[in-house]
């Protein structure tokens, strides 16, 4: 079974994030991005929010901001591409049966 | 500033750029795209198409020494507008893993081992020779353009084999039916504006919020604007797309048909079609006994009596979508003051009623009038990113020429021989097999009617995405005379039973163009080098066909594909006739003859005479491009050459009592202006002529000479009119003014 793929360098992202506009800016949002400590918040305008982070699994916390109360979406501006570490290996030899390959319910990655 | 300093700072500029864009605080309309720029860091950056999905999102990708370090949203992009999804974060990255092919492999007793890229084109272009007509190409939605079309015109063009197909057929083949068949050409009608100008957004088995975000984020975006957009989930599961619907429908697989049908029954019921536009612009169809694109013709009557049927309770009772909710989307169809855009995508296109699925959702927009006006659409998404315009405009299936024509149009084949220059009847009119056909033939036993002995492979894993896969590729195990050609990047479940593995350059290591969703074309430059040996697919197609040419294969030697260094010349032209050695086969009189020609001597229109006794010529100069617009702002080449001249003889200047330098009035009978003489300097005009040159805006020779045209082609002669040179009366020489340009 390959290992997990992780990426242990952070890189850096720029996102941008919409909040709802019908509702006032939620400050508890707001308060918890800036509270954040690998999130660089700029200048906020209307309800758009650029933020600069540094992370090892952006896709987590691009998953976080979206689940923020008042954001209506996240999007990104901007990556980093750094060297990835050794991706699962897939012989080129002739492989075994396709079947063994399916991992058990428990193990399936999320 | 430490690297990482800067590269936050570039990354929060990218941000802030992006919201001051949507803002409108900065307009971003240039008249034309910057190119490749290279910032302080040291990052050059360039544009590209996002190598994943078919929304055709552009990105600028930053490169240094030679990799990519970094990817931002291109601001300057209609589709997207600086802004990725969260694909985004990857789409640099795949460039980069550990396990990239970079050698050209062929299996021997079972292990792969590295060869030559001459060996390998070697092994591709004998397994044609051996039997051309079983060889197949297996392409790609994600082939370049130009991969597509030098794929297509190879097997259709040159081995008159039509067996080439892409892997669209697994994901857009229906969509293809279904424009065919309703509007008569492919492709959609609409574009990404629709989404915003729409009040009703209906998703018909789609996930957008997953497979099109950046799409999606359009409509998103507008409701956050305070904009009313009614979004509508017609799907058979919950989905992230769901959690943003006003209306979640779920419906039993399948029973789409039974809906769309209720829809257009309800329309029929209410009086709520629209009779002029049907009338203006509708015929009815059904289908035929064969089942096939075309159908046959039916009345409108006809078309009433086949919805009858599909009744709210029946269809309530066939998909299990409430009857209210269906008549909620027919009273929605049935409004002229709303804008509905139907979006769909693998959920009616991989289906056993693909075709039909997508005519009905067409016809309920053209029986409704909701088309053709922005938000007015029905649009199928591709998946790919070129499906588009590689699998589809360029005709890569199995049944297409490039354009929409068809092998089986003798019109279209004609037109196709034409533009290639392949002899007629070069194309095959029988379409070849389609891509479950192909592979059940290859992993067939010849013996059983196995008729496809091998497959190349580009830009694609049908080891993993065809169905069926012990009947479709896993049986090929075994079968020692199918041999399987794979040109890929990474190792898959393909290049697992390949014969021949190829590495492919990726993305932005090579050229290309993409043609997304809307029928939007993008191009990129090639920014970095594909790792080891890795070459473009087109190269590697382009190779095989040389290597025929050069094996004597009869649909690759008319050596078109040769540069004409020597026209006419028989080896160097192609177009010369075996036997001829010089053919002027563009003969005025239509026999290969060039003709030799007699015209007599004229004197000139204009000659010296006693009272303009010299003649002019005039010309350029080394220095400056014509007429210097370009060249004399450019200060090192105005110094070099600041102003015009004439240049004289210096026994013709002594006799006007001219020096060098001094100040000369040349003058014609249409005008004369004051020139700086030159004596002895880089060209000598014998007695008798004088040359000027046309570059000096200040001192327009052109006031001066003739320009008497050739009768025949009506060129002007500015090389001889008759000119008289005095010096200017005595007077000291004047300075010339400075250039008004400095």
């Amino acid at each position: 079974m390959p290992p997990p793929v992780t990426n242990p360098e952070p890189v850096v992202i720029s996102l941008v994030l919409r909040l709802h506009e019908e509702d006032a800016l939620p400050t508890a949002t707001l308060a918890a991005l800036r509270a954040h400590p690998s999130l660089e918040i700029g200048t906020v305008c209307d309800s758009w929010v650029p933020l600069v982070a540094e992370t090892p699994d952006p896709r987590e916390l691009h998953r976080w901001l979206e689940s923020l109360p008042g954001v209506a979406s996240v999007d990104v501006a901007f990556v980093e591409v750094v060297p990835q570490p050794d991706a699962p290996r897939y012989a080129t030899e002739r492989a075994p049966s396709h079947s063994s390959l399916i991992p058990s319910p428990s193990s399936r990655p999320r | 500033m430490e690297r990482r300093d800067f590269l936050r700072t570039t990354a929060m500029a990218a941000a802030t750029a992006v919201i001051a864009q949507r803002l409108g605080a900065v307009e971003a309309t240039p008249a034309s795209h910057p190119g490749a720029t290279t910032a302080p860091d040291g990052i050059t950056w360039d544009k590209a198409p996002c190598r994943f999905c078919g929304t055709g999102c552009h990105v600028r990708v930053g490169v240094k020494d030679g990799r990519v370090v970094a990817i931002q949203g291109e601001q300057l992009a209609e589709v997207n507008k600086g802004l990725l999804c969260v694909k985004g974060y990857h789409v640099g990255g795949i460039l980069y893993g550990q396990d990239r092919l970079t050698t050209p492999m062929l299996r021997r007793n079972g292990v792969l081992a590295p060869i030559t890229w001459e060996e390998a084109i070697d092994v591709v272009a004998q397994r044609v020779m051996k039997d051309p007509k079983g060889f197949a190409f297996y392409g790609s939605g994600q082939w370049t353009i130009p991969e597509g079309y030098a794929a297509q015109k190879f097997m259709k063009g040159g081995l008159a084999n039509n067996h080439i197909e892409p892997n669209a057929r697994l994901c857009m083949a229906s969509a293809v039916t279904g424009y065919l068949s309703v509007y008569g050409v492919d492709e959609p009608a609409g574009c990404y504006d629709d989404l915003d100008a729409a009040d009703v957004v209906i998703l018909w088995g789609n996930n957008p919020a997953e497979m099109h975000p950046v799409l999606f984020s359009r409509l998103i975006e507008r409701r956050t604007r305070g904009q009313k957009v009614t979004l509508i989930d017609l799907g058979t599961r919950r989905t992230r797309t769901t959690e943003h619907a006003d209306e979640y429908l779920e419906f039993r697989p399948n029973s789409d048909l039974a809906i769309a049908n209720g829809i257009a029954h309800l329309l029929l019921k209410t009086n709520s079609w629209d009779r002029d536009f049907v009338a203006k612009h509708c015929n009815f169809r059904g289908d035929n006994a064969l089942l096939d694109l075309l159908g046959k013709p039916i009345s409108f009557e006809d078309y009433r009596a086949a919805v009858e049927p599909y009744t709210p309770d029946y269809v309530e009772q066939l998909s299990g979508v409430p009857a209210a909710k269906l008549r909620m989307l027919a009273e929605l169809f049935g409004r002229r003051d709303v804008r509905i855009t139907s979006l769909w995508c693998m959920g009616m296109n991989q289906h056993n009623r693909g075709t039909a699925i997508n005519r009905l959702v067409h016809s309920i927009h053209l029986l409704s009038g909701h088309f053709g006006r922005p938000g007015d659409a029905p649009t199928s998404l591709t998946g790919q990113p070129s499906a588009c315009g590689t699998a589809r405009e360029v005709g890569t299936m199995c049944h297409f020429l490039p354009g929409g024509r068809l092998v089986a149009n003798p019109e279209h084949r004609e037109q196709s021989e034409e533009i290639w220059k392949v002899p007629a009847g070069r194309i095959n009119p029988k379409p070849g097999y389609h891509t479950v056909q192909l592979f059940e033939k290859f992993c067939t036993p010849t013996e059983k009617g196995g008729d496809i002995h091998t497959i190349i492979v580009q830009v694609t894993n049908p080891g993993q995405t065809l169905p069926n896969l012990h009947k479709l590729f896993l049986a090929k195990e075994g079968l020692a005379d199918k041999f399987l050609i794979v040109s890929e990047v990474y190792p898959t479940a393909t290049t697992a039973l390949a014969d021949l593995v190829l590495p492919a350059a990726l993305w932005v290591e090579k050229n290309g163009i993409y043609g997304n969703s809307e029928r939007r074309t993008q191009q990129w430059f090639k920014q970095v080098e594909p790792p080891g040996q890795a070459r473009p697919d087109a190269w590697m197609t382009i190779a095989v066909a040389h290597r025929l040419f050069e094996l004597g294969h009869p649909g690759m030697n008319d050596g078109s594909w040769k540069e004409t260094k020597f026209r006419f010349t028989e080896g160097a032209d192609p177009f010369v006739a075996k036997g001829k050695g010089i053919q002027f086969y563009h003969s005025v009189t239509k026999d290969d003859r060039a003709l030799i020609w007699f015209c007599p001597y004229e004197p000139a229109t204009e000659a010296p005479d006693p009272n303009f006794p010299t003649w002019l010529c005039t010309g350029r100069v080394l220095e400056h491009w014509h007429t210097g617009t370009l060249t004399m702002r450019v200060p090192q080449l105005r110094n070099a050459m600041p102003n015009a001249y004439v240049e004289m003889n210096p026994e013709d200047a002594a006799a006007a009592g001219l020096g060098n330098g001094d100040l000369a009035v040349v003058e014609t009978r249409r005008g004369k202006i004051e020139l700086p003489v030159w004596l002895n300097g880089r060209a000598r005009p014998p007695r008798g002529s004088v040359f000027v040159p046309f570059f000096d805006e200040r001192l327009m020779i052109n006031e001066l000479t003739l320009g008497e045209p050739c009768p025949i082609s009506k060129q002007p002669d500015y090389k001889k009119c008759a000119v008289k040179v005095t010096r200017k009366g005595g007077e000291p020489l004047v300075p010339i003014p400075a250039p008004p340009h400095g």
